[in-house]
């Protein structure tokens, strides 16, 4: 028989701030790539709510996969928004919708893909964005040559997914996770950190002048915070969560100064939670956890 | 040392604050083999006699009556004793007068009680009561502490005596403020004797964390609550030890309480007549809630190792695989690496486990992980 107590995961209160926060990350990006050139008269309102629709279908979905499984409707609707937040906002909408569809089918039919699947949503995004060349600025960003400080950057104002640039919002979703208690909250700091040390020796010898801006690059915070620490793909022990955080933020740091390519921080996850997932029964054998 | 944790408490579950006495039953059941069996006369017995040694203990009889038989069950074989209710004594009345000599002269009168081992007190710099009652909604030790306050503190500041220690230190929760204020009435009678109040920690009271955790120097010695009132019985006033305290508790019952019980009674009997079942559906828990010690209600005999029941309403989780989180091996106190024993699917023996259940209490996919350990 098992024990009688255990301890209560979440309470109400987690639960709305979390979708406080994630609905915060959204209206930003809705400001940022919509409402703002609708005030300055360079878009209208239609054109502007394009990255609600990315919400919208991605809810839609998470909802009738809730009812296909005969689960309640409103179960992990947090799935949906982040499937909307991580896409980029010139992605096709039809194409979007596809990859919703597929995305949900998959999880559907239980198919094991190995890595995060929110990060294997974000990885099919990156593969058929790049077949068909869409393009991470928005429309007027795409249209008109644009550039950013460093504190525009921080609060959001950058190249990035619709829902994601905002490092502000992501550091407070952060301090949200790290009380919660099934929060790995080691590895976003071992990354973010040897991320920016690594960054700084790159940059002093061999300097580029963009050090600030690789160093708040989005993706890698999103990255850090929202994609790195789920439990199933990163190591168990103390020693191994440090030393995973480490050696991924170096090489991350490494790609961004030599290799401009935005997407690096989700492909090289990627290849890291395969290689943890893999390893594991290995390390479990050898009874040397990491 | 890990950090421990502070379980949250249902608040509706409440022990009474009065103690209900049950000293009447009318079989006493006591351990017993098959060996012994064959050398047992049927005959009358009185309270306090010795009735034979199992697993090095002395059997003593607690109550004044017949042995009638014998019971099996699937808790094992118990010798059964018919009550006469007449509470004859094999105690005889002399003795009593001796509790002064005994005061005066403790050490040469140690080896009248070969029965305890006296050894872990010689050399030893600090003698330390550990009166924390870690398990939630139990009150055994709390309510030994009030009843028997004055009798334990006598007895801690003789064996300090007698053993040239410097000092007693009694370690308490800070929320047992009911045993505080029991020692605390008579402390200064006893000036060598000092409180000290831990958190509400669990599984603080255990003696391998509670020592790590207090960093407890080689030279002291740990006693308990049960320990020091029976040394005080045996010592002092040279009687048998043939009552327990037990607290009946849960959220499946109306009325959780404390009993004072002969040894041996049978759980039934007491349920019958005093505990009042809010559901017929109920997990029944031996001695704690975070472990897995159950057994069927109805054969279940008080023995003295036997400190709370529970009655509680089953919990219906839903066991998940394991996500691989790390936070068993995390919350563990004494590193047992609980993690890897549920991976690798097979019973790991860990010899520094205590079984505090913290790494089941705290999975997200509700494995039973202490089975595995």
């Amino acid at each position: 028989m098992p024990i009688a107590m255990h301890y209560e995961k979440q309470n109400k209160k987690s639960t709305y701030i979390f979708y406080g926060l994630l609905i915060a990350l959204a209206m930003y990006g809705f400001y940022k790539n919509g409402l703002t050139y609708v005030f300055m008269g360079k878009m209208n309102l239609i054109e502007a709510s394009k990255p609600i629709v990315f919400l919208a279908v991605a809810i839609l979905g998470r909802m009738l996969y809730n009812f296909l499984k005969k689960q309640p409707l409103t179960k992990h609707l947090y799935e949906g928004i982040l499937l909307g937040l991580i896409t980029p906002v010139n992605f096709p909408i039809w194409l979007y919708i596809l990859l919703v569809v597929l995305y949900f089918a998959l999880k559907y039919i239980r198919l094991r893909v190995f890595v995060y699947r929110i990060l294997f949503f974000k990885l099919l995004l990156i593969l058929t964005g790049f077949l068909f060349h869409v393009p991470y600025e928005n429309a007027i960003e795409v249209a008109t040559p644009y550039l950013y400080g460093i504190l525009d950057v921080f609060l959001g104002r950058a190249v990035g997914n619709f829902g994601t640039t905002s490092i502000l919002l992501l550091i407070c979703c952060y301090a949200f996770f790290s009380y919660q208690i099934y929060y790995k909250k080691e590895i976003p700091i071992a990354i973010l950190t040897s991320y920016a040390i690594i960054l700084f020796l790159l940059e002093i010898i061999f300097p580029t002048g963009n050090y600030f801006l690789n160093l708040l690059n989005s993706h890698v915070w999103f990255m850090a915070i929202f994609l790195s620490p789920i439990n199933e793909y990163s190591p168990v022990s103390k020693k191994g969560l440090m030393f995973y955080g480490i050696f991924l933020g170096s090489i991350l740091a490494f790609c961004y100064h030599f290799w401009h390519f935005e997407n690096s921080s989700y492909l090289i996850l990627a290849v890291f939670q395969v290689l943890c997932f893999l390893l594991r029964p290995i390390y479990i054998k050898k009874k040397a956890i990491l | 040392m890990k950090k421990l944790v502070t379980l949250a408490k249902d608040p509706l579950i409440k022990v009474s604050s009065r103690i209900t006495s049950f000293l009447e039953p009318e079989y006493i059941y006591l351990p017993i083999d098959e060996e012994i069996r064959q050398n047992i006369d049927y005959k009358k017995v009185k309270k306090g006699d010795l009735l034979y040694s199992w697993q090095g203990k002395k059997q003593y009889s607690p109550v004044s009556g017949k042995i009638v038989g014998f019971l099996q069950n699937s808790q094992g074989l118990f010798l059964k004793i018919q009550n006469d209710y007449r509470e004859e004594d094999s105690y005889n009345g002399v003795k009593e007068f001796t509790t002064m000599s005994i005061r005066t002269n403790f050490q040469s009168q140690i080896k009248n009680f070969p029965d305890f081992d006296w050894s872990k007190f010689k050399n030893q710099k600090t003698l330390i009561l550990n009166g924390i009652e870690d398990e939630p909604y139990a009150a055994t030790r709390t309510f030994l502490n009030k009843l028997k306050s004055q009798e334990i503190l006598e007895m801690l500041d003789l064996l300090r005596e007698t053993f040239q220690m410097n000092e007693v230190l009694l370690y308490l929760k800070e929320n047992d403020r009911e045993s505080i204020e029991a020692f605390s009435k008579y402390l200064g009678t006893y000036p060598k004797i000092s409180i000290q109040i831990l958190p509400d920690y669990y599984p603080i009271g255990h003696e391998v964390i509670l020592k790590s955790y207090l960093h407890l120097p080689e030279d002291s010695v740990l006693l308990r609550p049960e320990e020091v009132y029976e040394l005080y019985l045996n010592t002092i006033r040279d009687r048998k030890r043939d009552t327990i305290l037990l607290t009946i508790t849960g959220n499946a019952i109306e009325n959780p309480q404390v009993f004072e019980v002969k040894i041996g009674t049978s759980l039934k009997e007491i349920l019958k007549e005093h505990i009042h079942f809010k559901t017929a559906e109920y997990n029944f828990y031996i001695n704690g809630l975070m472990h897995r010690e159950t057994a069927d209600v109805k054969e279940v005999i008080l023995t003295p190792e036997i400190r709370v029941l529970y009655f509680m309403n089953p919990l219906h989780y839903k066991t998940k695989p394991c996500v691989h989180c790390g936070k068993c091996n995390e919350i563990c106190p004494l590193k047992c690496n609980p993690y890897l024993s549920v991976n690798k699917k097979q019973k790991e023996a860990s010899s520094k486990c205590i079984h505090c259940g913290l790494c089941t209490f705290i999975c997200p996919s509700y494995i039973d992980i202490e089975k595995f350990l």
